[in-house]
């Protein structure tokens, strides 16, 4: 059977966790597997969003509501992980890319004895995967050698699984918490603007080295971003600037973001950068360079001074 | 006293101009320039200012697998200030368990008290290498450092580890597995001098079945492709229209 990982905050599954479970649904006719089961592992919050989970279309949710703390460190999901695997005889494990599963899945793989794919963005029929290399300029096919196999998911390449008006059954596991812990938070931060996620966005607005300070950036790329009701974004440059926090970073190495619309805005098109827009429907660029790479991957772009050309457009958009 | 492993990996500068070779199996390697991972450079940075700042230091080790090339790459890491470097030699395709069973390898011949590493390489992308490894050797694992801080007597790290949220700290003991992210630091240039003696440095080579490892991976790559989403790439002249357009963009999507 194949099992996902779902991720929650509070008592909600988070939107990337759905794509998984579009993904597992997919690997389950592709790859030819009888059950796509789910598992949430958290506090109280758990049996909440697993019921939740059950309406998007898997044959099984379990939840592990004995993990108390909120953030629970990387190496809990690792241990808790692997036991239900084997417990539940999963041959195909999947997750989300996010910096969390990340941490814990080539663990649990390796645990497993599994290999595993990076950010799959395909099943192909016969059993392998498909996935990016080379900062998304190249596409690979990759075959997973052993038995048990592992894949976290590019959100990116599958539509987040829509609610259905039957749910499946839930049901609690009661698989303990590791211990001792090899790793302990002792501090975190949480950068939550009161933006949409931006992984999770319809809208990304993303600024680049074109504004020199945090304010600066705030005024054009923050407030264009409010008036479309959208997410926040930055290049490394912008970030490396301190523009914007580290989370902001799109790109290879940052987040990959799948939005409808990507605005970039003094962003020059890195390779680098690119990797992390690919998957977005609509891409619209504004420099003052009019050769700048970016506009090779625009779907429509303009030539102009980004501190100029913001302000008015926030305006023209309020009056339309 | 404390060891310092630093693997590495030599890695194409692609910027632009990456083709496929013949068999459509990888990419064509003639005509690109070598690098050290951009990750693993900050990893091996990260280890010199901890000898600097925190002291204790005995010997930061650099490793690589590969062809013999990938002694290029270690000179580097010499000259930069690593004390010495093993290669192991391997001339077929790894993946990122087959890598982490090296490093473990190497690791076990003497006794380290951190392994720090790239949080990925830019060519494979995969992000896997220091998980996997800190899952073979048992030790705690703090990936994607900004900030890393280590107590005097080289027993625990306070690891600073960007998150999707923003960052979290972790306290972890020693032996540990940190991989880096970007923002850990700038690496410096290798000096002219640091140049010269890393001639003299020891560079140790040592094939893959020395290490008592059968050549085997888990994952294994049998064709690529070139991506590339053609985009329309329309001139706006002027915001009024540019407004207009993203206001149809939105509404589209609406439906
Ligand atoms: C290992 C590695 C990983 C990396 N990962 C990432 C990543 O994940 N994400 C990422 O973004 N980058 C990443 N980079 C960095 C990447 O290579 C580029 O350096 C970076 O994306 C450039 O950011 P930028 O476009 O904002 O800055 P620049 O390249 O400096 O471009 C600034 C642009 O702004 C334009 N501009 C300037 N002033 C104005 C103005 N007033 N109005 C309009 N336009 C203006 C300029 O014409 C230029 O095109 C990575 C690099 C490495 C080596």
């Amino acid at each position: 059977m194949i099992l996902v990982f779902i991720e929650h905050s509070g008592p909600e599954v988070a939107l990337w966790s759905r794509s998984v479970i579009s993904a597992a649904l997919e690997a389950k006719s592709a790859h030819g597997y009888r059950r796509a089961a789910g598992l949430l592992v958290g506090g109280k919050n758990a049996v909440l969003a697993a019921r939740e989970a059950s309406y998007y279309g898997l044959d099984q949710v379990y939840y592990i509501d004995t993990v108390q703390t909120a953030s629970h460190p990387a190496c809990v999901d690792a241990a808790v992980l692997r036991q239900v695997c084997l417990r539940l005889g999963v041959m195909l494990l999947l997750a989300g890319a996010s910096s969390r599963a990340k941490s814990f899945m080539p663990r649990t793989a390796h645990m497993l004895g599994a290999g595993m794919v990076s950010e799959a963005v395909a099943f192909l029929p016969d059993g392998a995967f498909r996935r990016m290399m080379y900062a998304g300029s190249a596409y690979a096919e990759v075959e997973v050698l052993t038995k048990i196999k592992a894949a976290t998911i590019q959100q990116s390449a599958f539509a987040a699984a829509p609610k259905l008006d039957a749910g499946c059954e839930v049901c609690c596991l009661d698989e303990a918490c590791p211990a001792p812990l090899q790793e302990e938070i002792i501090a975190c931060s949480s950068a939550d603007d009161g933006r949409p996620e931006l992984r999770d966005a319809r809208v990304v607005v993303s600024g680049g080295r074109a504004f020199s300070n945090a304010g600066e950036f705030a005024a054009h790329v923050g407030a264009l971003a409010d008036c479309l009701g959208a997410a926040v974004g930055a290049s490394r440059s912008a970030v490396d600037a301190g523009c914007a926090p580290n989370s902001a970073q799109v790109g290879q190495t940052g987040k990959v973001v799948s939005p409808d619309l990507y605005v970039a805005l003094g962003i020059s098109g890195a390779i680098q950068h690119l990797a992390g827009m690919h998957g977005a429907k609509t891409v619209v660029a504004v420099n003052s360079d009019p050769a700048a790479p970016v506009f090779e991957e625009s779907d429509y772009y303009l030539v102009g001074d980004v501190c100029s050309v913001v302000p008015e457009l926030c305006r023209e958009l309020k009056s339309i | 006293m404390a060891r310092i492993l630093v693997p590495l990996k030599r890695v194409p500068d692609f910027e632009g101009r990456l083709a496929l070779s013949a068999g459509q199996r990888s990419i064509e390697c003639s005509g690109l320039r070598w690098i050290m991972n951009p990750f693993d450079e900050i990893a091996l940075e990260g280890a010199l200012r901890l000898r600097e700042t925190r002291g204790g230091v005995e010997e930061i080790v650099a490793l690589s697998a590969g062809g013999v090339e990938c002694a290029q790459q270690l000179r580097t890491a010499l000259a930069m200030g690593a004390d010495r470097a093993v290669l192991v030699r391997c001339e077929s395709e790894l993946d990122s368990y087959l890598t982490a069973e090296i490093i473990a390898a190497v690791y076990k011949q003497a006794r380290y008290d951190m392994v720090i590493a790239g949080k990925q390489a830019v060519d494979t992308d995969a992000n896997q290498t220091g998980q996997i490894l800190a899952a073979i050797l048992g030790v705690p694992l703090a990936p994607f450092a900004s900030a890393v801080s280590v107590d005097e007597r080289w027993s625990s790290a306070e690891v600073t580890c960007e998150v999707d949220s923003g960052w979290e700290t972790l306290r972890i003991a020693l032996p540990a597995v940190i991989t880096v992210d970007l923002r850990l630091n700038e690496p410096r240039y290798p000096s002219l001098p640091g140049m010269i003696s890393a001639k003299m440095k020891p560079l140790q080579e040592v094939p893959l079945n020395a290490l008592g490892i059968e050549y085997g991976v888990r994952v294994r790559t049998r064709s690529m492709q070139l991506a590339g989403k053609q985009r329309k790439r329309i001139k706006v002249e002027t915001v009024k229209s540019l407004a207009h357009v993203i206001r149809e963009v939105l509404a589209r999507q609406e439906h």
